[in-house]
């Protein structure tokens, strides 16, 4: 089974890139690279260009300056749907669910990339349609079993608590079946029980499917328990990198953080 | 009815007499799978030749923990089919509790559904003198166990099952046919009132005899679907459920789990229920929240439906005649509220409902009565196979516990003590000796 790695394969190379806003540098030559089956953690303070940085990995911006490739080819002009199709998902900051629709169909439309028949047969579904459309919801229920939501699925999305709310969106973004998956703070605003249930459902992701995960998060404490690499972004510079320990113990993390004593 | 007196027997008959015929079903990923009699025996047979393979034989005592899955049924058969004795844990004990058990009981070989219950299990690893290893059904989060030798699948040991049951074709049958009634099939932990759970020795003849009498006295059809949603460790489930279920080839259905359970009966809509008191007053307190809750017009429409039929079951318990009117209005009621009540509480084709393990109350059981659900009561304790009394449809009221099913025989004695004869009194409780009143035939209820 893929236990998370540190060393071999890298699964997504981010070399050099940049992203302007006018004269706002959000990321500036920023490089990293994620080991395959790793969870890497980006972290830094308010503003220090993680969630831009996720968002040229996505394909929502385009950089500047630079280039990412994931699994051997430059993806940095493609775009986001494209990307999808390549295996590169992602879970927003605020969740963007389906709220009249239940759980199940939202899961149900993250398989959309996968699903081959057009509108036409769609509407006729029969045969091969149908036999599509029993096969994606087998998909969809290993997820709802993964994930635990077996009593919800056919609760419409917007009237479930905040917490069950983001694990419908992880779900949503697992339907897709990605080989990268990037978590835009899972956690935020969710009490200590939720978290607890979202990180060991993230570990679950990474060491039973074997999803490599790049995640933004806040909860330093969760951070430090669940990743396997962090990178350390402060206004929009990479200052450090390294394992849980060696990023705590690095001194220009302390500073951005505490500040420095003169 | 069936002559087989062992439970491995009725198995093989089951088999021989009704192989398409559903056995036991079970919700996974959304879906109710349905495994036939020769299916389910075939699961049984693999998993008994793989412990066979391991050295499982007469004696010897398997553990069942976790919830009602059809891998749980088939373990605990395979053992019982070998001449073993099943020993269903609940399956949200304390670590502490199970280790007792698992001690108590010399269990050489655990069945545990998923992570947490292997979990639990292997925080008492160092503990337990007597096992030899553990089976799982779930294989989420058990890639870390991989490496374990104790510690296998349930797909690893029916594939040795296969295998061993190819080169030893009739060792099953062999094995079944050398079991005997007087051996035990089942240990069920009793806590009792004080002191550790006692381990209660159920024979097959226990197990068979007491689930024949519940058959000539109950309308149990081959058709018949029960739902599997009670503890695998409680009595009423080895009885009204698998035994009844081996005995009149009528099917066994295990929901998703505990969160979807209700929703999965209602799905279901099994023929007939035993149930706790505690699940009924839950189902009430439920509906009165939902009708409290309802606009005007539906409150007044099911207060005043559930007054008429309330009024009527009353009249018909004091004796007195039943006006034309009121039965009118019942009939209106039928369409307006029981029927739906009903249908949404999983009752919908429900021939009888029996509340056991403790009383119920007299509004509570009227309710339901009133609703038009056949509600009766079962007096039974697990010393004597979970059954001693039975109330008749006619004789349905919740001010007793009905009459001593034919056969089984109760007295008070002059301390107030209730002493029961039957073919259910049980052989014994494992280790403590002088508890077993088996020898006079009968056994005294300490408490009820």
């Amino acid at each position: 089974m893929p236990a998370a790695s540190t060393a071999g394969e890298v699964t997504l190379s981010v070399s050099g890139v940049s992203k302007y806003f006018g004269g706002v540098r959000a990321v500036d030559n920023v490089s990293v690279d994620i080991p395959k089956g790793s969870i890497f953690s980006i972290i830094g303070p308010n503003g220090a260009g993680k969630t831009s940085l996720v968002n040229m990995i996505s394909g929502f911006y385009t950089p500047n300056t630079g280039s990412i490739i994931f699994q051997g080819k430059d993806i940095t002009a493609l775009r986001p749907n494209e990307r999808a199709e390549r295996g590169i998902a992602r879970t927003f900051q605020n969740i963007a669910l389906f709220a009249g629709m239940n759980v199940l169909e939202n899961l149900m439309l993250g398989r959309h990339i996968h699903m081959k028949s057009n509108l036409l047969k769609a509407c006729l579904y029969w045969g091969p349609n149908q036999r599509e459309e029993v096969r994606h919801r087998a998909r969809c229920e290993e997820i709802i079993d993964f994930l635990k939501l077996n009593d919800l699925r056919k609760q419409s999305t917007g009237a479930l608590a905040y917490g069950f709310q983001k694990r419908v969106e992880l779900g949503r973004a697992l339907a897709l079946e990605p080989d990268l998956l990037l978590l835009d703070e899972p956690m935020a605003g969710m009490n200590s029980e939720e978290k607890e249930d979202m990180a060991r459902y993230i570990l679950d992701v990474n060491e039973e499917l074997g999803t490599t995960i790049i995640l933004i998060e806040h909860d330093m404490g969760v951070v430090m328990d669940i990743s396997t690499r962090i990178a350390v972004l402060d206004q929009g510079t990479k200052i450090a990198e390294g394992t849980p320990a060696e990023v705590q113990a690095d001194p220009a993390v302390i500073a951005a953080y505490l500040g420095t004593s003169h | 009815m069936t002559n087989a007196d062992t439970l491995g027997a009725l198995l093989l008959e089951n088999e021989r007499t009704r192989p398409t015929k559903p056995a036991i079903r079970e919700k996974d990923l959304g879906i109710w799978r349905t495994y036939d009699w020769a299916e389910y025996t075939q699961n049984v047979r693999d998993f008994a030749m793989g412990l066979a393979k391991r050295g499982f034989g007469a004696g010897d005592k398997l553990c069942v923990a976790g919830n009602n899955r059809p891998r749980l049924y088939w373990a605990e058969l395979a053992a019982i089919s070998l001449g073993g004795t099943a020993v269903p844990v609940y399956q949200d004990a304390i670590a502490t509790e199970l280790q007792y058990v698992l001690n108590n009981a010399d269990v050489k070989v655990i069945v545990a559904e998923d992570q947490e219950q292997v979990d639990k299990v292997l925080s008492l690893r160092d503990g337990l003198t007597g096992l030899e290893y553990l089976v799982y059904d779930d294989s989420r989060g058990m890639a870390e166990l991989e490496d374990d030798a104790a510690v296998l699948s349930f797909e690893e040991v029916q594939a040795d099952g296969v295998e061993y049951g190819r080169a030893n074709p009739t060792a099953f049958a062999d094995a079944v046919a050398k079991v005997k009634s007087t051996d035990i099939a089942l240990m069920a932990y009793t806590s009792g009132t004080t002191g550790n759970p006692k381990g209660v020795m159920l024979s097959h003849g226990n197990m068979v005899r007491t689930c024949r009498t519940f058959l000539e006295n109950e309308d149990v059809r081959e058709s018949d679907d029960l739902f599997s949603y009670l503890p695998l460790a409680w009595v009423g489930e080895a009885i009204y459920s698998t035994t009844v279920s081996l005995m009149s080839g009528c099917s066994c259905n295990c929901p998703e789990g505990p969160e979807t359970f209700r929703r999965d009966g209602r799905e279901l809509g099994a023929t007939g229920f035993v149930a706790a008191p505690r699940s009924l007053e839950m189902v009430l307190s439920e509906i009165q929240v939902k009708a409290n809750d309802a606009s005007g017009i539906k409150r007044w429409v099911f207060n005043t439906f559930r007054d008429v039929a309330v009024d009527i079951e009353n009249r018909k318990a004091e004796g007195l005649p039943i006006s034309l009117g009121a039965k009118l209005k019942r009939a209106i009621g039928e369409i307006l509220v029981y029927g739906p009540i009903r249908d949404q509480y999983a009752f919908r084709r429900a021939r009888w409902v029996y509340v056991g393990g403790a009383p119920l109350g007299p509004d509570s059981f009227r309710f339901f009565r009133a609703m038009g659900i056949n509600l009766k009561q079962v007096y039974g304790s697990t010393e004597v196979s979970g059954l001693v009394t039975l109330q008749s449809d006619e004789m349905a009221s919740p001010d007793h516990v009905g009459k001593p099913c034919p056969g089984i025989e109760v007295r008070i004695d002059d301390n107030g003590e209730v002493l029961i004869k039957s073919e259910g009194v049980f052989q014994g409780s494992l280790k403590m000796a002088g508890s077993a009143l088996a020898t006079l035939g009968s056994w005294k209820a300490p408490d009820s």
